[in-house]
């Protein structure tokens, strides 16, 4: 009898200790995630910027590929801002040709044919219509896009390491 | 008495120059770039201490186009444009001015959320104690409750 009445003493110990385990183990989790729903709420793990070329039909594909001087073309310019903050961004459209030396570090050495600045709040994407003309003749034009953003520190936009190209061949207008 | 007459007048000739200069004192499109810039400058500020800009932010874009449409005109109108870029210049000045009203704003809702956590932390720890505590009791006792109306009968 005493060995049974032990027994169940014992039963019941373990069940209070599982029962006091679970609840404090909830109250923990609860408290976990609000913790990190505080601190992590606003941060973002991995910055970037995003430029996009896009085709007339707001699509990766029927770009241009021949143009004659001075006619009008149109193409969408997508810019996305996943950086965090807010960002002020440039996007200047240079012209040059496949000698021409571009790449993330370095800008195209050339005055810019048009700019587009745009002030992006973060997660905020931006989707505009351009219409753009090449003046002068020649066979694989390189027509570039580059990033800029605005930095305070420096009171000027730098070259965010970014760019996109699309080539053309441009002919002389018929007449 | 000649004296303060002249005196009167070279006031209200100094008034009439000071205005008319007013008037014709222009922007140009590199003095509109710096003050947007600057506007930006202190909208980033207000953001990193937790204001919200979203309206600064819309105030930028639209000195950003005006700017933009007055770029496009001085060629051909070049008073529209000094009336493009002086409107421009104003925008990005009010955001400025707006800018440090938005990150006190900011700063008192951080300084809210942080006590509204801890709060929360500290009732989420209260209830941890108590649950270490009273678990079992708590537990054993609705069980004897729930099973009050039961008998016993012997097998």
């Amino acid at each position: 009898m005493g060995q049974g009445t032990q027994g169940m003493e014992g039963q019941e110990s373990v069940i209070d200790e599982q029962l006091t385990a679970a609840t404090v183990g909830i109250i923990l989790v609860i408290a976990l995630f609000n913790g990190s729903n505080y601190f992590l709420s606003n941060r973002t793990v991995e910055p970037f910027s995003e430029l996009g070329i896009l085709g007339p039909n707001q699509k990766i594909a029927d770009y241009p590929t021949s143009v004659y001087a001075g006619q009008n073309f149109t193409l969408y310019l997508y810019v996305g801002n996943h950086e965090g903050h807010v960002m002020y961004y440039d996007v200047l459209v240079k012209v040059g040709d496949r000698s021409s030396v571009i790449n993330e570090n370095v800008s195209l050495a050339s005055p810019p044919i048009a700019s587009y600045s745009i002030v992006l709040m973060d997660n905020q994407t931006y989707l505009k219509p351009i219409v753009l003309s090449l003046s002068h003749a020649g066979t694989d034009e390189r027509l570039v896009f580059e990033l800029w953003d605005y930095r305070a520190n420096v009171s000027g936009f730098v070259y965010d390491h970014r760019f996109n190209q699309i080539y053309l061949n441009v002919t002389a207008p018929p007449i | 008495m000649h004296r303060r007459r002249a005196l009167v007048a070279a006031f209200i000739f100094l008034i009439l120059l000071l205005s008319s200069a007013q008037r014709a004192y222009s922007f140009s499109s590199s003095q509109v770039r710096q003050e947007i810039g600057q506007a930006y400058a202190s909208v980033l500020d207000a953001e990193q201490k937790g204001g919200n800009v979203t309206g600064l932010v819309s105030q930028l874009n639209e000195a950003i186009t005006l700017l933009n449409q007055g770029d496009a005109a001085n060629k051909t109108n070049p008073s529209l444009a000094q009336q493009l870029y002086s409107s421009a210049f104003s925008i990005a000045s009010n955001v400025i001015q707006l800018s440090p009203g938005v990150a006190s704003a900011g700063v008192a809702s951080r300084s809210l959320s942080l006590e509204i956590f801890a709060s929360e932390t500290a009732v989420l720890g209260i209830l941890a104690f108590l649950a270490y505590l009273l678990t079992p009791r708590v537990f054993w006792s609705a069980w004897v409750r729930a099973r009050r109306g039961w008998r016993v009968r012997k097998a």
